[in-house]
């Protein structure tokens, strides 16, 4: 477990480096931040002030280092827009996307994978045909027009729900779900065709013949060795979420950190965008190595080799 | 053999009758199991008869897709699915008609007096559980019985099927073990319960010889000391001949011929019968391995006569047009086939 720790920890800061670099060299293509800062009217002589005040005019390989340099000891530079802590900026926005996240993976678990275990159990059956209508339906619906059908049926239309904003429950209940649609139908496919090849397998036959009920053979005997490819996907979409959140958080003006790294990077805000995409780095890493660990609880043949 | 499985034994069957003694353990009359797919309507057990006395073990024998497995999935109500459906017959089991159980009670019959070891038994493990989980889970289910009386009788169990080091293996997980040893441990789920009747599905044939050998003698042993009937499908006369004591011959979803071991190998009447014996290979290093020509047919498709009128070489008219039944022509030897002297 420590030599599995250390492994992961290194890594973690191997792949934080490349994507900082990717990143890096991405935005400076994108352009100059110092046009966007000032107004159009200003002398080129003003322009070149703010950004040699801002050290763009160093070599690229300059500004690189002494973003590291500073990145290591934590500090990752203000906004250039806002004039303040970029970090400070991006962690204040992730208790909200936490929260939908949270509430929307929640949800899709807790649906998607019994729709999915019940559809291979049932194949062929009315039930089956229905999870299935309804996964292509799910997948087909983009999470903007989803987010408008709901907004018009529980917030204009019944007038249960609040259409936009962060606050109490209510106001999570709608981005969740909106976000949790996507998730869950995906979760429902990968665990039926994961399923339908379990079920097959003579293990299961011979759970049946042992005399044992239905729901031990589905989940005790099955789920556990189909898992891993649901695992798989849902460890990538509690970060993937975050930027699948993107739109929604537009859709319901919900202050996530996705749009904040969007807009960080229409407004070439580097040290924004940079320290947003720092973190979302590390929880991938971060989740990449939970998947790994619940991969060898499920499956012990790559326990050994781990 | 140890105490406590005599006395489970003596606990569930009262006296132990004398082998062959008495009703029929198994009497299965006129099953048919059918598959209905998209093509149509596959006939996998088309209306199929034999019995099985306690103590007494029956080979079925045929070439694959005969609808040997099949029947012994149908005994246990295992069936392919989707479209997996009994579609006639009685299977009396102790004198009850199985096919009038609910799920409920078949489930409690399932693992427990009827017992079934699986075709490919190297994937019949589970690769996530450990041994100790999967031998256990009978013993709970239907013996009632909890931690360290279900871990005793476990390793018993793993004593009983003569593997080495079971307190070492009882906690070891399939991929860790050998083919030999896994084979062992299915034997081991499948006596958990103390059954009278073990289904066995090709269980040697992903076994290398010497440890099939082992096995065959194992199930011996095991039949002997609990009075077992047993029934065991396979491909192979040679096992016939070791273990069985009546053979029932299986082709396109029928029993084609059946009799006494001894019987069928000194006089085989069915052609089908004599042909897989000719295909048998001879210790003659200079005959010519023979095969019966064509195929079985598709059982989507019967012919309306005699399923293997296109490949038999003594075929009539009256073969392809009409359907022979199994007749008695001697004592104890029954044949379905319009060439034979007697029969149909």
């Amino acid at each position: 477990m420590g030599r599995q720790l250390a492994a992961a920890f290194g890594r973690v800061v191997v792949t934080l480096f490349v994507a900082s670099l990717v990143v890096f060299l991405l935005l400076h293509a994108s352009g100059d931040p110092a046009r966007l800062l000032v107004p159009w009217t200003a002398t080129p002589e003003r322009v070149a002030e703010i950004r040699s005040s801002l050290g763009l005019d160093r070599p690229l390989y300059v500004q690189y280092g002494k973003f590291v340099s500073h990145a290591i000891r934590g500090d990752f530079g203000e906004s250039l827009v806002f004039r303040r802590p970029a970090m400070e900026m991006v962690l204040s926005r992730f208790p909200a996307t936490f929260e939908v996240i949270g509430v929307a993976l929640g949800l899709a678990l807790l649906f998607g994978i019994p729709l999915g275990v019940y559809s291979a159990h049932r194949r062929g059956s009315w039930f089956d045909k229905s999870a299935r209508a309804f996964a292509a339906v799910g997948q087909g619906i983009p999470s903007f027009v989803m987010g408008i059908i709901l907004i018009f049926i529980f917030a204009l239309g019944l007038r249960v729900l609040p259409t936009s904003g962060r606050g109490g429950i209510t106001h999570l209940i709608l981005p969740a779900l909106t976000l949790a649609i996507y998730v869950m139908v995906a979760l429902l496919r990968l665990t039926r065709s994961s399923m339908i090849d379990v079920l097959g397998t003579e293990y299961i036959k011979l759970a049946r013949l042992k005399g044992l009920r239905e729901s031990r053979i589905l989940w005790r005997h099955g789920f556990r060795n189909g898992a891993m490819p649901v695992v798989t996907f849902a460890g990538i979409m509690i970060v993937g979420m975050i930027g699948a959140g993107v739109v929604v958080e537009a859709v319901f003006a919900w202050p996530g950190v996705g749009g904040l790294i969007v807009s960080s990077v229409q407004a070439r805000d580097f040290p924004v965008a940079m320290a947003g995409v720092l973190v979302i780095t590390a929880l991938y890493s971060v989740s990449a190595f939970v998947i790994d660990l619940l991969y060898g609880w499920l499956d012990p043949r790559i326990r050994r080799t781990q | 053999m140890s105490g406590a499985l005599d006395q489970a034994a003596a606990g569930r069957s009262g006296t132990p009758a004398a082998p062959g003694a008495g009703a029929p353990l198994l009497e299965v009359k006129d099953l048919r199991m059918h598959i209905f797919v998209r093509r149509g309507e596959v006939k996998a057990v088309d209306g199929v008869n034999f019995s099985v006395r306690r103590g007494e073990s029956l080979g079925i024998v045929g070439e694959s897709g005969s609808g040997k497995s099949m029947t012994l999935l149908s005994v246990m109500q295992v069936l392919p699915q989707p479209g997996g459906r009994i579609v006639g017959g009685q299977i009396l089991f102790e004198g009850e008609d199985l096919l009038r159980k609910t799920a409920r009670q078949m489930r409690d019959i399932r693992g427990n007096r009827i017992a079934m070891i699986t075709q490919d038994t190297l994937a019949s493990l589970n690769p996530a559980l450990t041994i100790g989980v999967q031998l256990r889970e009978p013993l709970e289910v239907h013996l009632g019985m909890r931690g360290k009386a279900a871990n005793e009788r476990a390793l018993e169990l793993l004593r009983h099927v003569q593997l080495s080091d079971p307190a070492r293996q009882i906690r070891s997980y399939p991929h860790e073990m050998s083919g030999g040893m896994r084979q062992r441990v299915v034997g081991a789920i499948a006596i958990g319960c103390k059954p009278s009747l073990l289904l066995a599905d090709e269980p040697t044939t992903a076994l290398d010889v010497t440890v099939q050998a082992q096995y065959l003698r194992l199930l011996r042993e095991i039949q002997k000391e609990t009075d077992l009937g047993m029934i065991f499908v396979t491909h192979d006369f040679g096992i016939v001949a070791k273990v069985c004591d009546h053979v029932a011959v299986m082709y396109a979803g029928r029993i084609v011929e059946t009799a006494a071991t001894r019987e069928l190998f000194d006089r085989p009447l069915h052609p089908y019968s004599s042909a897989l014996m000719d295909c048998l290979p001879q210790r003659n290093l200079d005959a010519r391995l023979r095969t019966i020509p064509g195929h079985p047919p598709d059982l989507a498709q019967l012919p309306p006569g005699c399923g293997f009128a296109d490949r038999c070489s003594r075929v009539h008219e009256r073969c392809r047009t009409e359907a022979p039944s199994l007749a008695e022509v001697a004592p104890g030897h029954k044949v379905a086939c319009w060439d034979v002297e007697g029969a149909a």
